[in-house]
């Protein structure tokens, strides 16, 4: 099986090192690099193309949310999953709706990490249950 | 609710209607709810229109094969007929482009036939609990789908719209005149200017708007309708499609 190359954007490095340090145990997946910052992730991401994004759009200059659209048109085949410390349903549901796949709040890291990364690579999203129902609420004409 | 349809020793319980002309089926699910739920079952089109409506049950689970009406139309009808229930599909291999659709068009749950008895208890569960029922495999279509419509959204009304505010006065002169057919050449006199002006003026409104040439120029400026336009309306307009992408469902 192929290994699933993932790329760590986090502007804070103990979150960087949590990530690596989840992942490293996994033989199938390999993290290909870093970014400490939403220009670095842009680039990284067009250059490594990697299958997997973790992002933390907090440290972002801007609403760090609307990186997630730039990275997928400069790579359209990774799957991003948010990470923050905390976000309400509407960050998620803005996340998903600019084409993230999954959301992972950070307290959580330690229990599900490889496994949402795993899920995304495999075409799999990554969002709390109760989220489907805002979800479907968003497509169904006239409560958008 | 109706709590003394089959059982008055505890009251006031759900009420399921399964909808299925498999007789198996029927029995299978029966068994594997009755005991939590008051559950009826119907075998044909004409009596689920009947049960629905006299009936008006919390939940129907609804076997595509009986529904012959099928997708979006069918899911309407019946919530006209029950606007309460919440409806679950069931099909034989579900698939994505069917699942969103009956979702949009307001069913609760959609999975396969064949499911597990002990996983369709957990399904009216999620349900009167107010959540929606799908299988996993669903959730990144939902997803991409949402996707799609907010990116034809921002196509259309904001990023559009203040592309066309961008212009100036001069420009918006121009488009119109694109959009009555009129050439260069006569842009040109008719503004008074020169026709390399007149070019000028055009390669920036392409830029401005995203275009790539006059004939997407002259489609633009003719889809604001057929009422006097001024330059100044422009600024009023939101419905322009200049790229040809698909228009979103209308509500």
């Amino acid at each position: 099986m192929l290994l699933t190359t993932v790329l760590i954007a986090d502007f804070e490095k103990a979150g960087r090192a949590t990530c690596q340090r989840l992942l490293q145990l996994e033989k199938k997946i390999k993290v290909v690099g870093e970014a400490r910052c939403g220009l670095e992730a842009m680039t990284a991401a067009a250059k490594l193309k990697p299958r997997v994004l973790l992002l933390d759009p907090s440290g972002v200059e801007g609403e760090g949310v609307y990186l997630v659209s730039t990275i997928l048109e400069k790579s359209p085949n990774t799957r991003i999953i948010l990470l923050s410390e905390h976000a309400s349903d509407a960050d998620i549901l803005d996340a998903l709706s600019q084409g993230a796949l999954g959301y992972l709040a950070k307290p959580a890291l330690a229990t599900y990490l490889t496994k949402a990364v795993r899920a995304v690579a495999a075409g799999e999203a990554w969002v709390p249950r109760r989220m489907v129902g805002r979800l479907i609420g968003q497509l169904v004409p006239g409560q958008a | 609710m109706k709590a003394n349809l089959q059982d008055t020793k505890t009251a006031p319980r759900c009420v399921v209607l399964i909808a299925t002309p498999t007789a198996g089926v029927r029995s299978q699910w029966t068994q594997a709810l009755k005991d939590m739920y008051t559950v009826l079952d119907v075998g044909e089109r004409g009596s689920l229109d009947r049960s629905l409506a006299d009936l008006k049950p919390d939940v129907l689970l609804l076997d595509l094969a009986l529904h012959r009406l099928g997708g979006l139309e069918g899911v309407q009808a019946i919530r006209q007929l029950s606007p309460e229930t919440k409806i679950v599909l069931f099909a034989r291999s579900p698939n994505a482009k069917e699942g969103i659709s009956l979702l949009k068009a307001g069913a609760w749950g959609y999975c396969e036939k064949a499911i597990e008895p002990l996983r369709l208890r957990k399904v009216v569960l999620m349900l009167q609990q107010g959540e929606v029922w799908v299988k996993r495999n669903l959730i990144p279509h939902l997803i991409g789908e949402l996707a799609r419509l907010t990116r034809l959204r921002t196509k259309d009304s904001a990023s559009h719209e203040t592309r066309l505010r961008s212009l100036t006065p001069r420009e918006r002169e121009v488009v119109l005149l694109i959009g009555e057919g009129v050439n260069n050449k006569k842009i040109a006199s008719r503004l008074m200017i020169t026709e390399h002006t007149v070019k000028a003026h055009l390669t920036t409104i392409f830029r401005k708007l995203g275009l790539s040439g006059r004939v997407q120029l002259a489609l633009l400026a003719n889809e604001s309708g057929d009422g006097p336009i001024s330059p100044t309306a422009w600024d009023d307009r939101s419905a322009g499609e200049p790229q040809g992408s698909t228009r979103p469902k209308s509500n």
